[in-house]
């Protein structure tokens, strides 16, 4: 009998209208909406992914984006494994707005949380307001892990995710997903070198 | 004595609301008012039709001179506005949706503190598909901001965490066996009641079923969110009690109220909560304040020196007063003869109530506003004065529903 999946509490956190919903929706479902519900305080989905010998279930939890609501966000993220703060490489505030919610996570997040950048809306390189090579050395100042992705086209969207475990648990070696019909291939993420928290594993 | 439906709308109409017609008005909404006489009741109930009669060009003077500028709301709005209900066929048109822009941009010039709050778009959303006219919509919407909920909601959301704390207080006091297994495995109300609280179910339930928990809301306050969260928790206790996964009782509370289409059952005990009213809100919202004021020691005291006129004049009866308590704007309104004025540097400003030189304003005109919700006059005591008596009107009519507990 297969083991229980390990639990991790991912959750989103990000300006409103980067895509948060839209990223946690392509994830769960493989789906992609113009037009869906703003979010209204938060929302839950999960969704297992399998690793070579591990399963692995994240308890996504979506926010809402507007900065009011941040005195709410609390609730959902005090006891999170992971938060991924997601901007819209287009909006150059919502770059700038990362901050106010690392500042936060320091503030009220657990310690040890692991903590991803997702620069999102990938597919509108073209009108990129926020250079990736200044959205990295952000990421690297807080030790966090960066990411670009497209909700729409799932470019890096899965990938995220299983960057979030590999580096929870170092010795995850990540199972190839399957190739999609769409053709999009996802990298393989190096294990992250030592220095990886073993919470999960 | 009894009367017919007809009349009884033909009597609040001509009236508007009076003690006299105020339980049968009640009894009429509790089984749904025949749905033209609807959007009567509601603007008569609410005081919005007071608030577009003394107030004429309001709307359309603030649309006119305020709507094509950019502001850190409207583009909030707009970002908002595909997302108000988009499976909604209504919402595809994009006359409604301009419709739905034009007020909440409208307000968050009325009241620059609250400006826009995420969550309005919804509430607009719903008021628009019951078929009030735009500017019917906007009063309706400064009423429920401004004389329904407390005035921090919207604006910082301090009164919506008081009032998640005063939910999960009566969920302990009434369904103690749910509010204990619900903390066993995690779960605090402040989870699960942001959008029951800040769209008033109208993010929550199917249309049919808000349109009549609005019903009694409007006559009633907002005592009767906190019955509606109460009974829809009682309609699945069971469930939940069973519930042992965190993750899975959110999911499954959110899932399920949206499959909630037949409103009689939670209206009807929602109704039948006779325990609880207007006053052990209150009492409840000052106390846990009380609390979390001390908790986070806050020292920005607001000081009211006389460069601002306030609005404190004393009533000489208590209609009068009633009528006041309904006009009177959460902070601040700038009325002049020639129509509605608004002083700019409010916008974006977050110190308020602020205290605004007159000299400094167009015209010293002396209609200036600034205050807080309920007008200082002694004779009225509180708003629930006036909807608190409503438990009353319930007296008798629903004996046949148990009381939960
Ligand atoms: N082009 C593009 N649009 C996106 C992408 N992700 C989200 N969107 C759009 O951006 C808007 C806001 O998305 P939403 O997920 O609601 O943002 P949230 O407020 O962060 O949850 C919606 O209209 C989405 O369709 C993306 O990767 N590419
Ligand atoms: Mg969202």
């Amino acid at each position: 009998m297969q083991k229980a999946p390990t639990q991790v509490k991912v959750v989103l956190l990000g300006d409103s209208g980067v895509g948060k919903s839209s990223l946690v929706l392509r994830f769960v479902a493989d789906n992609f909406k113009n037009d869906a519900d703003a979010t209204i305080g938060a929302s839950y989905m999960g969704k297992i992914l399998q690793f070579n010998d591990k399963m692995i279930k994240f308890n996504i939890w979506d926010t809402a984006g507007q900065e009011r609501y941040h005195s709410l966000a609390k609730m959902y993220y005090r006891d999170a494994n992971a938060a991924i703060m997601v901007y819209d490489i287009t909006k150059r505030d919502s770059f700038e707005g990362l901050k106010r919610w690392h500042k936060e996570l320091q503030e009220f997040g657990p310690k040890d949380i692991v903590v991803t950048i997702a620069g999102n809306k990938e597919d509108l390189v073209e009108t990129e307001a926020v250079p990736q090579e200044e959205a990295k050395e952000y990421s690297k100042s807080i030790g966090a892990l960066y990411r670009k992705t497209s909700a729409k086209t799932n470019y890096g969207v899965e990938q995220v995710f299983r960057d979030i475990a590999t580096k929870m648990c170092p010795d995850l070696e990540a199972q190839a997903p399957a190739a999609r019909p769409s053709g999009t291939i996802s990298l393989q993420p190096k294990p992250t070198p030592a220095g990886g928290k073993k919470k999960c594993c | 004595m009894e009367r017919s439906k007809d009349q009884i709308i033909e009597d609040l109409n001509k009236h508007g609301l009076t003690k006299k017609n105020k339980p049968l008005i009640t009894n009429l909404m509790l089984n749904g008012p025949p749905h033209k006489d609807r959007k009567l009741i509601w603007l008569e109930t609410s005081g919005a039709r007071l608030q577009m009669k003394t107030n004429p060009n309001y709307y359309s003077a603030i649309v006119e001179d305020k709507l094509k500028i950019k502001t850190e709301f409207s583009q909030q709005i707009d970002r908002d506005l595909h997302r108000t209900f988009p499976a909604e066929s209504y919402f595809v048109e994009e006359k409604h949706l301009t419709s739905l822009r034009k007020i909440l941009v409208a307000y968050s010039w009325r009241n620059p503190t609250v400006g826009y709050c995420q969550g309005l778009n919804f509430l607009v959303g719903r008021l628009l598909t019951v078929g009030f006219s735009e500017e019917e919509c906007f009063w309706l919407l400064a009423q429920i901001i401004e004389a329904y909920l407390p005035n921090d909601y919207f604006s910082v959301m301090t009164g919506v965490i008081i009032d998640q704390q005063v939910f999960q207080v009566l969920l302990k006091n009434k369904l103690p066996k749910m509010a204990k297994h619900l903390s066993s495995i995690g779960i605090d109300a402040s989870l699960y009641t942001v959008h029951w609280l800040v769209c008033m179910f109208a993010y929550t339930f199917p249309k049919n079923v808000v349109m009549r928990i609005w019903d009694i809301f409007f006559i009633e306050g907002s005592v009767f969110l906190f019955k509606i969260g109460l009974s829809l928790m009682w309609i699945f206790r069971k469930e939940i009690t069973k519930i042992t996964d965190f993750n899975e009782a959110f999911r499954f509370l959110e899932f399920q109220s949206q499959n909630i289409a037949d409103p009689d059952i939670i209206l009807g005990l929602a109704i039948s909560m006779k325990s609880i009213n207007s006053k052990t809100i209150d009492k409840l919202r000052e106390k846990l304040r009380i609390q979390s004021q001390d908790e986070t020691t806050c020292n920005d005291s607001v000081s009211t020196e006389d460069s601002a006129k306030s609005y404190t004049e004393i009533c000489t009866d208590e209609s009068e007063c009633e009528l006041k308590s309904k006009q009177e704007c959460s902070y601040f309104t700038f009325r002049s003869t020639s129509g509605v004025s608004i002083i700019d540097e409010y916008i974006n400003d977050s110190n308020v109530p602020k205290v605004v030189d007159l000299a400094n304003t167009i015209d010293n005109d002396k209609n200036l506003v600034i205050g807080c919700k309920n007008h200082a006059c002694p004779i009225k005591q509180s708003s629930s004065v006036i909807r608190g008596d409503i438990e009353e009107a319930y007296n008798g009519l629903r004996n046949d529903q148990n009381e939960i507990s």
